[in-house]
């Protein structure tokens, strides 16, 4: 048994996921590893500051085997596929990583790699985007691997989602010229390659085949399926794998003519099993900028602005108070049209940011284990949309090692969020993150240092006996400390207290939350006050206790079933792993809550 | 592995298979040997200026060969290769996503809908195009149904349920250690000497005549196939098919 346990060996040794935001030579764009298991994606691709796709991913490889005799499979290039390329390079390549990015020359010519390494059974695929610092990038994937002594192909499938200047008014024509007025489908023998233009600017880029592309056959009957855009279309890829895109989402075929428009491609990767293990099998397209100017237009005279905010006293943040200039000092890690710079609206001096729809700005500092630094920011959440303030540490690869966050609630007057934490072994980076969906204004944010910690102990000193281990039980404080978990419209503090002046009133399914620490073996008891308006509408108070995974471990969930405020009490013991407690309040319709209390005994 | 490891290894999953007869255990090792190969003598395209080119079919940046035994493909020509850098906008935008879950989880709807033996498969911050923050898949074993919770921009989190013939997400690691044990389980008892073998492990999809609607694109179980070989991506030696949904194996032997 041991020798045979010892021989089994698999590729699970998933690699961390990654994203990043790059400028090259022209290029702008993020990508991702984790974007709805769509492979290497790419999102908000511009050209000397032209849109071009607001997205492009490649959500399944679909193999199939003669007669079935294997398969059909269906790769999925997500999270858990991702995985270093240990032992697979003969030399020192993109540092092993599961994610190469590298520049070269081709003939003086100035390229940018960015691909990531998958596995998948016995199938490594490499998904790559080749940019050259002339106007095109290519989207090329490799396969290698034999998983059935069986002929096989392999169709590849990419999305392409244009937004060129913009996500409206997009224009396909097969040629340069024969513009396509509904959805359709297509083989790359009818044309020698598509364009799409938006309708307005006329700027415009070509979708060309590769000569290695490969032939269609009846498992995927076409190479190009154009569509108008379709959210719920263009994420992961839910038709297993005979799903295909060509005979997908047609019915009726909609109008493409000045829309948002989604273009799949598809290419073919024939295998026969006498070409063996070994061989790189490679295809993909290639996307050229046609319709605009190559050199970048030239930028207008910048107008003199004064130095950014520098950071003062203890504060390690640059322009803090979003003074001018904008948001000198501040990255963009969201929609760049969602944050704004305004001169009005303002908790502080000149200017404020508002940000809205997922934006979100950032900015990080040199940190190290045991510093300790306090965010303290204010904001103002008109609205309801999701809202947050973060305060993380990342490792020197940029890898997140620690997040505190607060949810921002809806108030028609700042308030101030304030976040604190010691960083943990491996810190070299501390950020600080504005992140909101809805139209909320940030302003006076600053990241200081607290007095230097001794290093963490091993466990953390339990809470005196009979201390709260919730903040705001009582709600006095507004929603100072509770989180949302889930409502259309925020839950609010009434004057309906059982005692003080406060209390919590839910409806419409809101659910709020509260999260502490917690210590295995140690019992958590929990009690508040809680009533029902009616109890045909379901009203429950929970106690969670959860791993560091935030799976729970145990949960009592309790009904509230009483008009008058009545106490609602549980008692658990964490058991062994589990890392934190969490108090949930949740109301269909009308649920009153005061005087939350935990404690440990 | 010695067996210390491996006795260490049972120990660290001991909780989650205390509450679930099929969480087996198995043992994730690592590498792989990759060997780069394919011809490409392919006519690279010209730059946008170069209309002629444009239209001449050929291979986008052709890589070098079948036996220079390169990870990544080199791209031929290449010169120069310089490593690019990475940015902190992963690592900021993970505890965006870490925030996310924690609203999504402690909804007690989702809490209800996932029951006890689920397991979280993934979880992805929204494109900007979407009116969700966040998403997280799910699988329920109890009920075999993928559940897709997800957050929305206004701060609502709903779920959607699909049975598991209808849609399942790609497989797990654990679920691939899972099946992987089963199935070497079902080989030795059959006398199959899977000794010095590596495994893989992959969602299954059925074949066309086990599909019984249009809509039926997966099995009706969570099923994952499973391969034994010499490795580095060389034809696997025995194979199996695995029903996670009841712990059992469908079908073993030596590979068609």
């Amino acid at each position: 048994m041991r020798a045979l346990i010892s021989s089994l060996i698999l590729l699970l040794s998933t690699a961390t996921s990654q994203a990043a935001d790059v400028d090259w030579s022209g290029w702008s764009f993020n990508y991702s590893t984790d974007n709805n298991s769509s492979g290497l994606v790419l999102t908000d691709v511009s050209f000397n500051n032209n849109k071009l796709l607001g997205k492009v991913s490649m959500p399944v490889m679909r193999v199939e085997y003669e007669n079935d005799i294997c398969g059909p499979y269906a790769d999925i290039m997500g999270p858990t596929a991702l995985r270093n390329p240990l032992n697979g390079a003969q030399i020192e390549a993109c540092n092993n990583q599961a994610v190469c990015r590298r520049t070269f020359s081709v003939n003086g010519e100035n390229m940018l790699e960015v691909g990531a390494n998958w596995q998948i059974g016995e199938y490594q695929i490499y998904q790559t985007y080749y940019f050259s610092e002339n106007g095109y990038m290519d989207s090329r994937v490799y396969s290698r691997g034999l998983q059935c002594q069986i002929q096989h192909n392999h169709h590849g499938q990419w999305m392409f989602d244009f937004d060129i200047d913009g996500s409206a008014n997009d224009q396909l024509a097969k040629g340069d010229s024969d513009v396509q007025i509904t959805e359709f489908n297509d083989l790359k023998t009818n044309t020698d390659y598509w364009t799409v233009q938006d309708k307005n600017t006329g700027n415009s880029v070509r979708l060309t085949p590769a000569g290695d592309d490969g032939e269609p056959d009846n498992f995927a009957k076409y190479d190009f399926a154009a569509r108008a855009f379709n959210a719920e279309e263009v994420g992961r890829w839910r038709y297993g794998a005979r799903g295909e895109i060509g005979t997908l989402f047609n019915s009726p075929a909609q109008n493409i003519d000045g829309t948002d428009l989604v273009v799949w491609y598809v290419s073919h990767l024939p295998h026969s099993p006498e070409e063996g293990a070994a061989i790189w099998h490679a295809s993909g397209p290639r996307i050229t900028v046609t319709g605009q100017s190559i050199e970048p237009a030239p930028a207008p005279a910048p107008a003199p602005q004064p130095a950014p905010e520098p950071a003062s006293g203890n504060n390690v943040l640059v322009n803090g108070g979003f003074e001018t200039p904008a948001f000198a000092g501040w990255n963009s890690c969201g929609p760049a049209d969602n944050i704004e710079y305004v001169l009005n609206g303002q908790s502080d001096g000149v200017g404020a940011a508002r940000i809205s729809g997922g934006g979100c700005l950032y900015q990080e500092v040199a940190a190290q284990a045991n510093d300790s630094f306090q965010l303290s920011c204010d904001a103002r959440l008109n609205g309801t949309g999701w809202t947050i303030v973060e305060l993380s540490y990342l490792d020197a690869n940029f890898e997140n090692l620690l997040t505190d966050v607060a949810q921002v609630s809806s108030s028609s007057a700042y308030a101030n969020y304030q976040l604190g934490a010691v960083a943990p072994e491996g810190t070299a980076h501390v950020a600080a993150l504005l992140y909101s969906e809805a139209n909320t204004y940030f302003d006076s944010c600053s990241l200081t240092p607290v007095a230097s910690t001794a290093p963490t102990p091993a466990t953390a000193p339990a809470p005196a006996p009979s201390a709260n281990l919730l903040a705001n039980g009582g709600f006095e404080n507004n929603l100072t400390a509770w989180s949302s978990c889930g409502a259309t419209t925020l839950p609010g503090v009434s004057t309906d207290a059982d005692t003080g002046s406060s209390a919590l009133t839910v409806n419409n399914s809101g659910c709020m939350y509260q999260e502490f620490t917690i210590e295995p073996g140690t019992t958590y008891s929990m009690d508040c006050r809680a009533k029902s308006e009616d109890p045909l509408f379901y009203t429950s108070v929970s106690l969670t206790l959860l791993d560091s995974n935030y799976a729970a471990l145990e949960n009592v969930e309790l009904p509230v079933e009483t008009p008058a405020f009545a106490n609602v009490t549980a008692q658990l013991t964490a058991p062994a792993n589990s890392r934190f407690g969490s108090v949930v309040l949740y109301s269909d319709d009308v649920g009153t809550f005061d005087n939350c209390v935990v404690t440990s005994n | 592995m010695e067996l210390a490891d491996f006795r260490l290894y049972f120990a660290a999953g001991s909780r989650e298979m205390a509450g679930r007869k099929r969480r087996v255990i198995g043992m994730a090792v690592v590498p792989l040997l990759v060997v780069a190969c394919g011809e490409s003598d392919g006519v690279r395209f010209g730059g946008p200026g170069d209309e002629q080119a444009l239209l001449t079919p050929g291979v986008h940046t052709p890589h070098t060969g079948p036996s220079d035994g390169i990870w990544p493909p080199q791209p031929e020509g290449m010169t120069g290769a310089e490593p690019f850098p990475a940015s902190a906008r992963a690592g900021v935008l993970s505890g965006v996503l870490a925030a996310a879950r924690k609203s999504i989880l402690n909804n007690p709807q989702v809490r209800s809908g996932l029951g006890t033996d689920y397991r979280e498969i993934e979880a992805t911050l929204s494109d900007d195009k979407s009116d969700q923050v966040a998403g997280i898949v799910f699988y329920n074993y109890t009920t075999d149904e993928t559940i897709e919770a997800s957050l929305a921009a206004d701060g609502t989190v709903s779920s959607r349920v699909s049975g598991a013939s209808v849609y399942q997400p790609m497989e797990h690691p654990q679920e691939q250690t899972d099946a992987i044990v089963l199935a070497q389980t079902a080989l030795t008892n059959s006398s199959f000497d899977i000794t010095g073998l590596q495994a893989t492990a992959m969602l299954a999809f059925p074949p066309l005549s086990d599909i019984e609607s249009n809509e039926a694109h997966f099995y009706q179980h969570r099923v994952l196939y499973v391969t034994f070989g010499p490795g580095a991506g060389e034809l696997p030696v025995y194979t199996a098919l695995v029903d996670l949904s009841n712990a059992s194996v469908i079908e073993h032997g030596p590979v068609k």
